[in-house]
């Protein structure tokens, strides 16, 4: 070959010649051994950078990450965490072999490494956007065709991308925001990330762009039914929980549906030593599964029947503990720190009385304010009824400060009023085991009463006694003879025949468990998990374990109470993330949405209902549900202000404003006028309309169509647009809801814009139009925190993002910057107008006294914004400024501080600081314009992370308790934990009021040490632990007190779904899908290592029972369907599942193995092909007390576990 | 530039992502590629061009994510061949960039040392030295050749050429080309072994 010049034009190289520098020299390696050097230095790195494991993780561990020649090349477990003192173990090191996997993603085949749009859309953009000139009009041409857009949304799924570039694709986005704020409203423009704790930066990045601009920003803990919302009902807080050191202070663990090793395996070395120490293990699940093994005792309940199990073991704890022998500790503990001493009045009914609602000063003819927030107890010393400090009332009124908090005084409350009683009367209780449907039936059994201001009145310890069938001599009504009496509720011998659970073993556990209760003084503890938190009614299944760690006093000490560990998402320093996530910084409040009822409306699984509301009605109610779908019910919740309700009325809320002006009103209203005219409706009673879609989503952080998307089919088919295998008819004529429209055909391809930020083509990646590559967890500046351990903690990129790949932080700062371009000339500056839900926390929760519902819409009451209707109000948007804004912390924390829990904070020194620390902005701005800047203002503005204002917000909450508390943060007032430190290895925080909990002297976290300790209210209407509650919901459900109620029965609701096609075997079974331990959500499913060390690939685990049934053997593909999906797998067959229960491992990703399906004939089905959304009323209240809103703290969950599914054997041959 | 400099030039650029400039270039690169000398190479680098040169833009690039960016199948990255994804595959990432540097060049910002068309360029601008990586990651090559050619892409000749710019694979090289394909890339068994005192153990034996 001979040689000749380089004919190609090209210019480009990947390799250039080494530069020589500037000043004439240039460095060159002569040695000719250079060889021998790389392998000499081959374990030298240049580097060592800490980090850690984002946004789906809980166990928040520390990774040293080794980097040599810009490469990672290796990572290891961080073993220098702080250590937590003498005589208890240490937290490092932690990990598992998922983290320990993850580095290779970073150069992984299947990384996003470039900006992609799916190309039939990408030529359309660019087509229109080369004629029109003008982006906006581009996209609304686009959109605005549907020929056009039919196309585009039809290919969804269905792969044909291509490389598009950041400048171009950013335009489009941006674009497509400006038009639908303009043409449709902000609040159709929908931001989706969960898990701020996890990468509080890159959460913030977007969800402040999307608070900006005014879009809708959905809530995840409720959506992802990790949510326990017997939290909210009895306590008044979202979710505070032990850190995992603490189990080594517990002498009796119960782990209750969560499965430690496998889904806390950084945190699972505490129970080993805990058991070393002499703990009791129990392990309560249906299957035989890996924590099983380290337990004492194993309680194998069928599926979904924890809470008969929990009930029985209540039953047991109050006829040994608190009837047959008083345990000072017990009672001493239920007066002072529960609602169990508290009045409830008896209402007739028929010849006998049910429970009504708390006595409140109200009733006993006192006129003060709030009095009807100041619940009533009887002095066991004087037979007096008495207010004690510490109520609703307490906290809200001027008269209330400085009594807010749980002091008795010289009274002591009457648990019973046995001793007081005018009469023994009959009381109607709700029994759920029983009965034609859903709503069960009632039995009868009595309380002691007395008349009290003209009422018959009664305790709540009377009434639990009377709910848990504890018999005592002289009260009327139906009683267990004993124990071993199956047909009344609660025995252990009713919970045998409900649970399978021998009663002699439930009385022996529930006996142990408070019996080391009394000997340790509350160490007794139930760590709880998804497996009895994702049902239908898990609210009850909770509220019946709290009611044993509340019984027996174990919650506020440390090694006692619930643990409830799913979905941990504690975000320490959670008062700077919040504000500066949601831009409180620059107006309040955001648009905030309950995630679950979103979704409902928006993939249109209102539409395939089975049943109504009405259904779950115990007898007890008084027909409020009557007649009532579930939508209904969600109607009512948004006009009532218990809910929020974006896309909120069938107009752009920015028209609205507009309108106002004309109109010459205040925009509030203008829009109470035209909703009473009828002019106005809520989007949520037209989800259909296509004035009321959701037009623009962006999902980052997340996989929201890999994972947490129950009811995937609908979401394609609805939300999408695209294939799906939905085999469901629509709700008969009969049971449609009546405040919503129906329209005959249901829309397919509401969403105009699917945009996935992510690192790994999801599921939902696969699905969207647009692309974005993201930098991964080892390519960032970001913060972690978790329950799980006490630390904040930092990643650090420890190379640059590679290709094209950006942090979400600069991607939303780019877009930000885009929108604004676009918006200078497309909107300018512009009123919009929120409708805010009452909200948690504030006065709001006095706005509808006793939980009465008065629906303004059938002429019950006047339409009164911030009482009988969400507040209506206006913010000023600059949309040309939105990219400033996003760089600089706004002026409104200058003047009105930031705000958690209740308690306002003045930041002024923490503002002046960030100025010197990050630089200024603008008018004097501390700067927020990068990632590193955001985590140094978090933890700045945050009290776990900064003792000035631990110490100052101890001092405020003390003008309102009255008690001393500030000495908690005194000695770390000084302390301050900066970036800079998070950089370098776990800190550990502050106590803080912002959590309920103590680390003040070294100790470990526990939740409610600060309330019972220091006498603090919980955040409840009687100001203590609720066992009780009394809205007119959950008097209608039948859900006063802790109650047992079982899975739903779907095979009522929705009848046989097996096909039976040519007498092909097939098997109903319960459909589970638990989280594995080769993965964490969808994440290192597709890593060799995990498909290596799992089956790989979707997979059903099935007993040997139901497998023989239909003929499977151990890896044979079947297929499972129901009138949700269907989904294709190859089974596992083992003698660790329980027959008539199937497992499908949580997020089952559609990349890996995934064939077509015989009975769609497409490819696909995922997990959540064979679920889909219910929503609970009860979760739906709102306005009262602690049943009032916030983001992730109240809401319906979007459970799955009560589903079926039929299965049956394939073809063994599949295709993809 | 010898021949089998430009042949590897080619292949490197053909390989790349068919962006704008590329596109511009595609009747200049034809153009180079009927300056080869009759050889297998030529031909397949022609039927490769004769489609490259007449596809539509779009299509190009759908084809090319489709081929290169969302399948490990037939992504050009090498090292994931030999190493898949396991922690051999940094160090052996990093072997090829310091191979670059001893050689005087500077690895690329915005690419992995061990992309396809970044190792061919290598070869290209070092002779026979910078072939090396080329035939270490012989079998990787070989996987691409065969996947591509299984999905029907046109691409599968650009591999064809450069396969036959390489030494033949051998008995061994094929079988062992064979077991990859069907059992996917290399994966680490560190702590999978049993350990247990030998009374224990019967049973356990690896099936390797």
């Amino acid at each position: 070959m001979g040689a000749m010049p380089d004919p190609l034009p090209f210019t480009r190289r990947f390799l250039t010649r080494a530069e020589v520098s500037a000043d004439g020299r240039t460095l060159h390696q002569i040695d000719p051994s250079a060889w021998d050097r790389f392998y000499r230095d081959r374990w030298a790195h240049d580097k060592v950078v800490r980090s850690t494991h984002g946004v789906n993780c809980t166990g928040s561990c520390s990774w040293q990450v080794f980097v040599k020649d810009g490469l990672i090349t290796w990572e290891h477990q961080a073993t220098d965490y702080p250590s937590v003192g003498p005589e208890s173990p240490e937290y490092e090191p932690r990990g598992c072999p998922r983290g320990a996997s993850f580095s290779w993603y970073t150069y992984s085949p299947s990384r996003v490494r470039y900006p992609y749009v799916r190309g039939v859309l990408l030529d359309l953009w660019r087509e229109a956007r080369q004629r029109l000139g003008d982006p906006v009009a581009a996209w609304a041409e686009i959109t605005g065709d549907p020929g056009k857009a039919r196309t585009y949304k039809r290919a969804r799924g269905k792969g044909g991308f291509v490389r598009s570039t950041w400048d171009e694709v950013t335009e489009l986005v941006a674009a497509a925001h400006v038009h639908t704020t303009k043409a449709h409203g902000p609040d159709r423009v929908v931001g989706f990330s969960p898990i701020p704790a996890m990468s509080m930066a890159s959460f913030a990045a977007g969800t402040r762009y999307h608070s900006l601009i005014g879009g809708t920003l959905l809530s995840f803990y409720d959506w992802y039914a990790d949510l326990p919302v017997a939290s909210p009902q009895v306590w008044g807080d979202q979710t505070d929980v032990p850190e995992s050191a603490d189990w080594w202070n517990s002498s009796y663990l119960v782990m209750w549906g969560s499965n430690i090793p496998v889904t806390r395996t950084p945190d699972a070395h505490f129970l080993t030593e805990a058991r070393y120490r002499g703990t009791k293990v129990v392990a309560v699940s249906p299957d035989y599964a890996d924590n099983v093994k380290f337990a004492d005792d194993w309680l194998a309940p069928h599926p979904g029947t924890d809470g008969a199990l929990a009930m029985a073991m209540g039953h047991v704890v109050l006829t040994e503990f608190f009837r047959d022998r008083e345990v000072p500790y017990f009672t001493g503990y239920a007066r002072r720190y529960t609602d169990l001493p508290f009045l409830v009045c008896l209402e007739q009914r028929g010849d006998g009385y049910q429970a009504g609602k708390f006595l409140t000063s109200t009733d006993l003819g006192d006129d003060e304010e709030s009095a009807a927030f100041r619940t009533v107890l009887l002095d066991d010393r004087t037979g007096e009824t008495v207010v004690p400090n510490g109520t609703l009332g307490h906290r809200w009124s001027e008269s209330g400060k400085g009594n807010w908090n749980l002091d008795l005084g010289d009274v002591e409350p009457a648990l019973t009023l046995y001793r007081w009683a005018d009469e023994h009367v009959p009381v109607d209780l709700p029994r759920f085991d029983e009965g034609a449907g859903e709503g069960g039936t009632t039995l009868r059994r009595g309380v002691p009463a007395l008349r009290v201001g003209g009422r018959l009145v009664t305790t709540v310890f009377d009434l639990l006694m009377a709910q848990y069938g504890v018999a005592r001599d002289g009260l009327p009504g139906s009683w267990p003879q004993s124990y071993e009496d199956s047909m009344q509720p609660c025995t252990p011998a009713w919970a045998e025949e409900i649970t399978s659970v021998p009663a002699a073993t439930t009385a022996r556990i529930a006996r142990e468990f408070a019996r080391n209760a009394e000997r340790s003084q509350g160490r007794s503890m139930i760590a709880m998990g998804a497996g009895t938190n994702h049902w239908f009614h898990s609210d009850t299944i909770y509220r019946a374990f709290l009611a044993l760690v509340m019984l027996t006093g174990c919650q506020g000490r440390n090694g006692g109470g619930w643990a409830h560990y799913v979905g941990q998402e504690k975000a320490r320093p959670v008062t700077g993330m919040q504000h500066l996530a949601f831009a409180f910084d620059w107006q309040r409040p955001t648009r905030h949405m309950a995630g679950t009822a979103f979704w409902y409306l928006a993939s249109d699984q209102w539409r395939y209902e089975g049943f109504r509301a009405d259904e779950l009605a115990n007898p007890l109610g008084k027909g409020l549900l009557r007649g009532k779908a579930f939508a209904d019910c969600n109607a009512q919740a948004a006009r009532l202000g218990w809910l929020p309700s974006h896309p909120t009325f069938n107009r752009n809320p920015l028209d609205l404003a507009d309108e106002a002006r004309r109109a010459g009103s205040s925009v509030a209203e203008h829009i109470v006028g035209e909703l009473k005219a009828g002019r106005l409706r809520f989007a949520a009673e037209q989800p259909d309309d296509p004035a009321n879609f959701p037009r623009a989503l962006t999902v980052w952080r997340a996989n929201l169509l890999g994972s947490s998307g129950k009811g995937n089919e609908y979401f394609l088919r609805h939300l999408l647009g695209t294939d799906a295998a939905v085999r469901s008819v629509e709700t008969a004529e009969s049971q449609r809801p009546h405040e919503l429209d129906w329209t005959e055909d249901a829309p397919e391809g509401k969403l105009d814009l699917l945009t996935t930020i992510d690192f790994r083509m999801t599921s939902t990646a696969l699905f969207a139009d647009v692309v974005l590559p993201a930098a991964t967890w080892y390519e960032k500046h970001d913060l972690s925190s978790t329950d799980m351990h006490p630390f904040v903690h930092a990643f650090n990129p420890a190379i640059a993002p590679p290709w094209q790949a950006r942090t979400d932080y600069d991607t939303f700062l780019a877009l930000a910057d885009r929108f604004s371009a676009l918006a200078t000339d497309h909107l300018g500056t512009r009123t919009d107008v929120l409708a805010v839900p009452l909200a948690h926390d504030t006065p709001d929760e006095l706005a509808q006294p006793g939980g009465r519902v008065r629906d303004w819409k059938h002429g019950e009451c006047e339409p009164v914004p911030g009482r009988t209707m969400p507040k209506l109000v206006p913010i000023e948007r600059d949309y040309a400024a939105i990219g400033e804004k996003m760089r600089a912390i706004g002026p409104l924390l200058d003047t009105l501080g930031t705000t958690t829990k209740g308690i306002t904070y003045d930041v002024g020194p923490e503002l002046a600081y960030l100025r010197s620390q990050n630089g200024v902005r603008g008018d004097n701005r501390p700067s927020l314009a990068t990632a590193e800047h955001m985590c140094e203002a978090i933890l700045a503005l945050s009290a776990t992370t900064n003792g000035r204002l631990a110490g100052q917000g101890f001092r405020t909450l003390e003008r309102r308790t009255g008690t001393r508390l500030a000495d908690l943060a005194e000695e770390n007032e000084g302390k301050r934990i900066t970036f800079e430190d998070t950089r370098k290895g776990p800190q550990p925080v502050v106590t803080s009021p912002e959590w309920s909990g103590s680390e003040t002297g070294g100790r470990r976290y526990s939740a409610f040490v600060i309330n019972v300790e220091r006498d603090k209210p919980w955040h409840t209407l009687t100001g203590r632990q609720q066992f009780f509650v009394d809205h007119d919901w959950m008097i209608e459900l039948g859900e006063q007190l802790p109650v047992y109620r079982p899975p739903l029965n779907m095979h009522s609701h929705f009848g046989d779904q097996t096909l039976g096609e040519d007498g092909r075997a097939e098997v109903t079974v319960r459909y589970l899908t638990p989280h594995s331990k080769w993965s964490i959500h969808s994440e290192y499913q597709d890593n060799a290592y995990m498909l290596a060390l799992s089956r790989g690939g979707p997979t059903i685990w099935m007993s040997t029972v139901d497998a023989e049934k239909i003929g499977v053997a151990d890896n044979d593909w079947v297929e499972a369907y129901n009138r949700n999906g269907v989904v294709a797998a190859r089974a596992v067959v083992s003698h660790r599942m329980p027959a008539g229960t199937v497992f499908m491992y949580h997020a089952k990703d559609r990349n890996v193995n995934v064939p077509r399906t015989e009975l769609s004939g497409k490819r696909g089905g995922t997990h959540n092909s064979l679920t889909r959304l219910l929503l609970k009323p009860s979760h739906l209240i709102g306005g009262y007390g602690q049943f009032t809103y916030a983001f992730n703290y109240y809401g319906p969950t979007g459970n799955q576990r009560d589903e079926v599914t039929v299965i049956r054997r394939r073809s063994q041959e599949v295709t993809y | 530039m010898t021949e089998r400099a430009l042949t590897l030039r080619l292949v490197s650029l053909l390989l790349s992502y068919p962006d704008s400039e590329l596109l511009a270039g595609r009747d200049e690169l034809t153009e180079a590629v009927r300056t080869l000398p009759d050889s297998p190479q030529r031909d397949r680098l022609l039927a490769f061009a004769g489609w490259f040169t007449a596809a539509a833009p779009e299509e190009l690039a759908r084809h090319y994510v489709e081929m290169f960016d969302l399948r490990r199948r037939s992504s050009l990255y090498l090292t994931y061949y030999l190493h898949g994804d396991t922690r051999r595959r940094g160090m052996a990432l990093l072997l090829l960039k310091q191979r670059y540097r001893v050689a005087g060049l500077v690895p690329p910002e915005g690419e992995l040392p061990d992309f396809l068309p970044v190792v061919c360029e290598f070869a290209a601008l070092e002779g026979t030295r910078g072939e090396a990586p080329l035939r270490q990651h012989r079998r990787g090559i070989e996987l691409i050749r065969t996947a591509l050619h299984d999905a029907g892409s046109p691409y599968a000749a650009v591999l064809d050429a450069l396969a036959a710019a390489l030494p033949e694979l051998s008995e061994q090289e094929r079988a062992e080309v064979a077991a990859l394909a069907l059992d996917g890339p290399p994966d680490e068994e560190v702590g999978l072994a049993p350990f247990a005192p030998p009374e224990y153990m019967c049973g356990t034996e690896s099936r390797a």
